[in-house]
Order: structure tokens, then sequence, then C-alpha cells
């Protein structure tokens, strides 16, 4: 379905209550209902490192854009300019961020919990339990919109300050979520926006707001076209006849309406709730704050872009195709 | 059957024209488009308009060729949106190739399953697709037939294509990608090229059907903004998208379509009436409604 509701955040927990109501109301098969295994009895516990700072993300426009990023210092990894951490469901969860942005923080997990404010200079440490398994946007926590305040204006402290993360299952299989879809490879692609009046502000200190808020800048997992499509974690690449997950985020914005060249694509779950109304389809709506899982089986080999088709977006200040464009990759 | 099933075959000859024109808030705006091959100026869709591009119907299951003449001064390509082919005719000068001024090329593909599909010019992309260089493709069933939306699917006794459209009046005087394409400030909303008044009555975009029968409307969203579709209070079952039928029709009163998706919306004239159906078109970011189109629904 299109993105034709306001963002809804997934709200922890209710995910095995929908499927329930799901099972109850529209008569899917027990089969796929499996749920997953009780948490053990040994608590499992991570712990994830992250400095926030001052970047700069190149354009092949010519322009060095400066944004405030994530920087992973211990325990996870990267996808493009982004932190990727994981963990098993259930897992308890210390984020430590220590602050060296002019701004303070609040960091959330999107639609599950918000951390502590740190100040600037500081410190703090963002403790959760890891939800029901799944693809979760990590951030600066959006601003609560109000009725008066809510249109087009920018956080000024909110592009780039992003991560991605995974909730795995308690099985440990290779599947989305206990009993769900299974998969081959997997992939997350996280989309984000940003105007340039905003980020040009950082370098001198606290960025500025601007009304309206107009992106010019758009990245996939903090990279534009034609760094994007080189870097492992964001070129989709994968073999004919495979199950390819893909995560896909929306850090920024703008709605995203993403198209496959090549290829229809499955969706399999919106904000981690198992979604079954669409048939597979060449573009998929990828809503602000939400996610969309989906499953692409190729059935033909090629070199394809994916991108969004709200095109401006595939722009990097107006000059094509130097934004949030990538490729598809089937041998 | 508001002008369609009239182009149904297994091979299409289309050219690109930049000399087109269109008025839009009042003011005339140059527009790039797709025509048939033949001489003369040419003309977009359904032969009276200069934007959008014509449109094709090709057989599902038949191998289709289109063979392209770049009739113009710029580089163009035709990209078949959603219908899964090949590298080599995908249209796309990163990984595919261009059609370089007055030179030709054919693309090949076998159509897929019937349905709303979509074609456009994938050069410089951000300003050749707004300009107008951009069409619908319905795929019939293997037979042919053109009152079944596919084999085993709804019959309908009206068909209408909706393309959805939104223009940025400054950027028609403009012949390439920059700052200028930065951002995207619509003030012209179309509907098959048509904005109010004329959307209203024009023959190839209002629904007219009897009491008992039903209307079958194919939309697309060639806009950078979200679009939310409305028939004036009428119901209706969305029973496909992207060329595909959903797994179980979903009936609705208003539906969301993003840019570049396509919805398959069936009517049933229950009774009979008048309606005014609205495509109001959402601002990418807050939802704000921008402007819109409306065209009437008529039960007879
Ligand atoms: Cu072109
Ligand atoms: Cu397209």
């Amino acid at each position: 379905m299109t993105s034709a509701h306001p963002p809804q955040p997934a709200r922890s927990n209710s995910r095995r209550e929908f499927l329930g109501v799901l099972a109850s109301g529209i008569g899917i098969g027990a089969a796929g209902l499996a749920t997953a295994p009780a948490a053990t009895a040994r608590p499992l516990a991570s712990t994830w490192n992250l400095r926030a700072l001052q970047a700069s993300t190149s354009f092949a426009n010519g322009t060095a854009l400066p944004f405030f990023r994530f920087a992973p210092s211990g325990g996870g990894g990267r996808r493009g300019q982004l932190p990727f951490f994981e963990a098993p469901e259930g897992t308890a969860v210390d984020v430590v961020i220590d602050n060296q942005l002019p701004i303070a923080l609040r960091p959330a997990l999107i639609g599950v919990a918000e951390g502590p404010v740190i100040a600037p200079g500081a410190s703090g440490v963002f403790s959760f339990t890891m939800p029901p398994a799944g693809s979760y946007l990590f951030g600066q926590a959006p601003p609560r919109f109000s009725s008066r305040s809510h249109g087009p204006v920018a956080h000024p402290s909110h592009s780039g300050l992003t991560a991605s993360v995974t909730s795995r299952p308690a099985s440990g299989l290779p599947e989305l979520y206990g009993g769900g879809p299974t998969f081959d490879r997997e992939y997350g692609l996280i989309y984000e926006d940003a105007d340039d009046r905003i980020n040009l502000t950082m370098g001198s200190g606290i960025p500025q707001r601007t009304k309206p808020y107009e992106p010019n800048y758009f990245t996939v997992n903090g990279l534009a076209f034609p760094d994007a499509a080189s870097d492992p974690d964001t070129l989709v690449a994968g073999s004919l006849g495979e199950d390819i997950l893909i995560r896909f985020g929306n850090f920024g914005r703008m709605r995203q309406s993403i198209h496959f060249h090549g290829y229809h694509a499955q969706i399999v779950a919106q904000n981690n709730v198992p979604d079954a109304t669409m048939p597979p389809k060449d573009t998929i709506a990828v809503p602000y704050l939400g996610t969309v899982d989906v499953i692409l089986t190729p059935h033909q080999i090629g070199v394809f872009p994916l991108h969004p088709h709200s095109l401006t977006a595939v722009t990097a200040n107006g000059f094509y195709p130097l934004g949030a464009l990538t490729l598809i990759s089937i041998t | 059957m508001a002008g369609l099933g009239q182009n149904v075959g297994t091979q299409f000859s289309l050219r690109s024209r930049m000399n087109g024109s269109a008025t839009v808030g009042g003011q005339n705006i140059a527009t790039w488009y797709f025509a048939e091959q033949g001489t003369g100026p040419g003309t977009g869709f359904m032969g009276d308009r200069q934007i959008p591009s014509i449109h094709i119907e090709p057989i599902e299951g038949q191998l289709i060729t289109v063979d392209f003449f770049n009739q113009s001064m710029m580089p163009h390509t035709i990209h078949l949106h959603g219908l899964d082919v090949d590298q080599a005719n995908d249209g796309v000068p990163e990984t595919s190739s261009t059609v370089y001024p007055m030179q030709s090329t054919t693309y090949q593909f076998t159509a897929p399953h019937a349905g709303t599909y979509h074609y456009h010019c994938h050069v410089d992309t951000v300003l050749h697709y707004p300009m107008g260089m951009h069409g619908a493709v319905i795929v019939r069933p293997p037979d042919g037939s053109i009152d079944k939306a596919w084999a085993g699917g709804p019959t309908f006794d009206e068909e209408v294509l909706w393309q959805l459209h939104t223009v940025d009046r400054s950027w028609h005087s403009l012949s390439g990608s920059g700052p200028q394409t930065a951002r995207f400030h619509p003030d012209g909303f179309l509907l098959n090229g048509k904005e109010e008044p004329g959307s209203l009555d024009d023959p190839y975009t209002k629904v007219v059907f009897p009491l008992g029968g039903k209307a079958y409307i194919r939309m697309i969203n060639a806009a950078f903004q979200w679009a939310r579709v409305s028939l004036g209070g009428l119901a209706f079952d969305v029973v496909a998208t992207d060329g595909r039928p959903l797994p179980t029709p979903i009936t609705a009163g208003t539906w969301e379509i993003g840019p570049g998706e396509r919805y398959d919306l069936l009517v049933h004239g229950t009774q009979t009436g008048q309606h005014i159906a609205q495509i109001d078109y959402l601002d990418d970011y807050s939802g704000a409604v921008l402007g819109s189109a409306r065209t009437r629904v008529e039960i007879v």
C-alpha cells in the first residue's frame, strides 16, 4: 500500500498481538505465524559505542557538505557512511554516546524507545531492550510536531544523525522474524535528504532552522551516486533466483517512492508489521521515519538502477543523477 | 472507451519531439514528448495534445518491438518502466545505451502480465520527464481483448487512463539539469495534460458508464508528488498495482499513489448520478494539498 497515512512508527512489542489480529481477521495460515522461541533464561547483553561528530559528505557536483553524523566506535560496523548494529531480539542494549557536537542529542530507536538528553561535550548511555526481530532506524529523536508547528520546518540537528539497527530473530535463522520470510542475502538502504541552507551553517556551530525545508541533497546510506553504487553494502548484488532481503528505511523528511528497474519486489513488512496486501511491485513507497522490508528474487541477470521516482531526489543540488541512486547487479 | 483500445499490437514506432506546447495557468509552456513516427509536427496523447506522450497497448506474452527515432537535437531514450525488460533494452544511458540526435534504435521485450505500465525518457531524467517525455503502456491480455483487465480478471464497460502530472512552469525554459532543477515548485496540476476546466469534460479523461456497468480507471503517477484520489464519494475497488493483481481487492473511497506507481481502480455503476473526481497533489514533506485536478464520473 502507498504511504497513505502519516508516519506511524512501529509500536514496540505490538507485533505479536497484531499477528493474532491478522490471523483471525484475514485468515493467514498458522504455518506463517510461528512465534519466535521465548527468550532464553540466559539474558543477552550488548554494548554499542558511538561518537557524534561533524563530518562531511562529498557529492559529484563538487560539493562537500557538512553533516552531523554518528561514527561507530565499538560493537558495530558501517553500511556506507552510516553505523550498523545488530543483536537478537530481547537483548539488553546499552548505547554509549560521546557527543562531540555543539548541540544536545536525544537518541531514539524510532518507534521503540527514546534515550536521555546528552549535552554538548558530554557522554550518555541509552539503554533499551531489542524489540521484536525486524528493521529499525536509530537516530536523533524527531521533533514532536504539535498541530501548530506541523509543517515543513526542519529540525536543524536532525539530518544525518542516524544508524541502522537490525533485530535478529531468537531462532538464529536467516529469516526476517521468527517464522517469517527467509532470505539468502540482505541489504539495508536508508534514504536521507538535506537542505544545504541548514548544513552550511554547521561549520560555524549551531545550525539554523530554515522554513520551508526544501532538501536539495539526497543520499542512500549517507552516499550519493556514483559513490553509492560502488559501496559494497549499498550496491545490491546477488545471484539469479536468490531471495534478497532489502530493508528500506527513510530518515529524511521527504516521502520516497523507490523504483526498481528490471524487477518487481515483494513487500513483506511495513514498520515491522507483516504485510501481504500488495502483489510484487516495481515502485515501493517508503514513508518518513518508516521502514519497508521487501524480498527481491531476480529472474534475470544484469545491472539496473534503483532510485526514488521523485526525481529531484536523484540530484545533487539539481545535478542529475548525483543523488540517492544506487544499482542492482545480478549475476 | 475514452480513446483506448485503438493502439493494440506488437510493433510500435515512436519519435521524440522537443517542439511541443501546452497552456498551463494561462501561460504557454514548451513541452517535449514522444509522438508516433511520421511527418509533420506530431502529437502526443490521443493526437490532440503535446503533453503527455502517446500511449501504446502491447499484448501479453508477445515479443514487442518499439522502433524509436530521435527527431530532436538532444540525446533521449525510452525506459519501459515496470516492464522488467533486460539491461540492453532498459533505456538508461548509464547502464544501457543512449540514442543521439537523429539516430534510431529498436527496443525489444516480451510483454509481461497484462496491466498498467509507463514509459519515459531516462536522459537527464529530472528534466526530460517533467517536460512531458512520458506515456502509458497498457499491456492487453494474451487474446488482445480490450474489455478485460487480464486473463481471468475483471471485465469493464468503460476504460480510462489517468496520467497524473504536475508542472513547474519555470522549468519549461531549461535545457538541462543544474541548480535550477534542485527544487520543484509545482504551479500546474494536470490530468492527462489538462488542468481545470479542460480536465472536467476532456473526452479522454472523464468517466462515463451505464448503470449496472463497470468502469476501469488506470492511474499512473508521473508527478514528483504523491497524489490523493477520490471519486466524489463513489467507492471503488483497488484491483491491481504496478501491472499485477492485488491478492485481494481493497475497497476504498480515497487512495494515495506515489511517484512512479500505478493503481487500477474498478468502479461499479450501482446508481445513476454525476460525481466530481478529484486528484489532490500533496507536498512531499508536509502532506499539504498543493493543488488539484478534477474530472467527471457519470453513471447514466
Ligand atoms: Cu529525453
Ligand atoms: Cu520511471
